[in-house]
């Protein structure tokens, strides 16, 4: 039982909040239960509360407890665009561009929650196959900021599905690495591997391919066992990493 | 009559008609074979395989339970009682008892698949997904059929550009595959790329060999321009 006497009840939620940015997602969650058998539910409580269940990937619980938290604060952009990512994760698209939409009309929005939300809709709208739409969105995100990561990423995999080959990704992609979180990675690694596979460095597409397999990147399992059963000369690892991290799957 | 003499011989002789598919002299000689081992596990399995395959139900779940009473843990017990409730139009019974198999961590690609299966054919995508998903980490499992099934998930739960992303995948792997361009074509036509989707379509109707494929590659074609045939 942690002790609150000495700490503010703001500076207990930081420490959960903490512990979920450091995933330790059970300890912040009774560490939630806890400050809650003390101090009354609010929107904070909520939004941690969704928080913990999205990153235990229990999305309908995560929706009501970020439904629970908008209630009420249609001006507080965090849980409707929460509410947006999950209904993305979930294939509820329609649901999730509603959210992002209802956000993007306040007029007092902050910049840095307009990017959010044009950053999800860009995704939304390409993961829908609407890449007109969603190219009007990176363009707006990639004039505020041109190493927008997510940005670059989706316009990319834009430019491949339509067959445009030529612009190499290597470098400007490099650049952007250390700001990836490991699902935009794993998409990095991916999209690499495939240019240095294109123009023939073999060991670097390999290693890049390895990368975004270990990362749990579904593209890259595919054109893995694909590349692996039409390329088995080229693919040829005995007991190798990537065979390892597909064994443990 | 079976003996300890001709014992092995017989049984080997039941697992080859059984293979061949010859199920009704394979079962006589299994359930000789069970009557000379009774406790062979192998054995009572094979003939509740057989009468699966006979179509009686009845027997082969009798087979199957004998297995499980003393074996509640036995995967391809579990496996026959599965199929056995599905064939029985017993659906959700099959599901319990495929996630089972999961859960005792004793299930290959073609568990994962098969339950897969039986959520796409009910419509439910987003289960499909993740288990189509689990089946293509595993070793042995056949890159092109999972991973096109990947992406059928993916455009029947409306996110067509990532079904467009593996279907191009697999175009890299499989460029002249009738069955990837047909599902690439209903993908198409379900974003609204008429053209792309046409396109797709008269290649399969101009050079595919098979009747069924022409067929359906032309009502699809239909379909998507008001043509009434």
């Amino acid at each position: 039982m942690t002790n609150f006497e000495d700490k503010t009840p703001e500076q207990i939620l930081n420490e959960i909040n903490d512990l979920i940015n450091n995933k330790k997602h059970d300890e912040a969650e009774k560490l939630l239960n806890q400050y809650l058998t003390i101090y009354p539910e609010d929107v904070s409580t909520k939004m941690l509360q969704g928080k913990i269940a999205f990153y235990k990937y229990d999305f309908e619980k995560a929706l009501l407890k970020f439904r629970l938290a908008s209630v009420g604060e249609w001006d507080n952009p965090i849980p409707i665009i929460w509410l947006a990512r999950i209904n993305y994760l979930i294939f509820k698209f329609k649901e999730a561009l509603g959210g992002i939409e209802m956000v993007l009309i306040n007029e007092n929005l902050e910049l840095g929650s307009e990017i959010e939300c044009r950053s999800l809709k860009a995704q939304i709208l390409f993961a829908m196959g609407k890449y007109v739409d969603a190219e009007k969105e990176l363009k707006w995100l990639l004039t505020i900021n041109p190493n927008h990561p997510i940005a670059i990423i989706v316009q990319t995999r834009i430019k491949r599905i339509k067959g445009n080959f030529r612009d190499s990704l290597l470098e400007p992609f490099i650049k952007l690495k250390s700001q990836l979180d490991d699902s935009a990675l794993s998409m990095f690694y991916y999209l690499i591997c495939k240019d240095y596979l294109r123009v023939g460095v073999i060991d670097s597409g390999k290693y890049a391919l390895e990368q975004s397999v270990k990362l749990d990147n579904e593209f890259a399992m595919i054109y893995y066992k694909c590349y692996l059963d039409k390329n088995k000369e080229i693919f040829e690892y005995d007991d190798g990493l990537v065979l390892k991290e597909l064994r443990k799957g | 009559m079976i003996n300890f003499n001709n014992f092995v011989d017989k049984a080997f002789e039941a697992y080859d008609l059984q293979s061949n598919f010859l199920f009704q002299p394979a079962l006589t000689l299994f359930l000789e074979l069970h009557n000379f081992e009774p406790e062979n596990k192998k054995f009572i399995l094979s003939i509740a395989n057989c009468y699966y395959n006979l179509k009686d139900y009845t027997n082969s779940q009798i087979y199957t339970d004998k297995v499980l009473s003393t074996e509640p843990e036995n995967a391809d017990a579990l496996m026959f009682k599965a199929y056995i409730a599905d064939e029985t139009g017993h659906p959700e019974e099959f599901r319990e008892l495929m996630h089972k198999i999961i859960d005792l961590k004793k299930a290959n690609y073609e568990i994962y698949v098969q339950l897969a299966q039986h959520y796409f054919d009910r419509g439910e995508y987003y289960g499909a997904l993740g288990l189509f998903t689990t089946a293509i980490k595993k070793e042995d499992a056949p890159s092109f059929s999972i991973s096109l099934n990947i992406a059928n998930c993916y455009g029947n739960l409306g996110a067509h550009g990532i079904a467009e992303e593996i279907y191009k995948i697999l175009e890299t792997f499989y460029k002249d595959n009738e069955s990837l361009m047909y599902n690439e074509a209903v993908n198409y036509f379900d974003m609204g790329n008429e053209n792309q989707g046409n396109k797709l379509c008269i290649k399969i109707i101009r050079n595919s060999k098979s009747k069924e494929m022409k067929s359906r590659a032309n009502k699809l074609f239909e379909d998507n321009n008001n043509l009434i045939s």
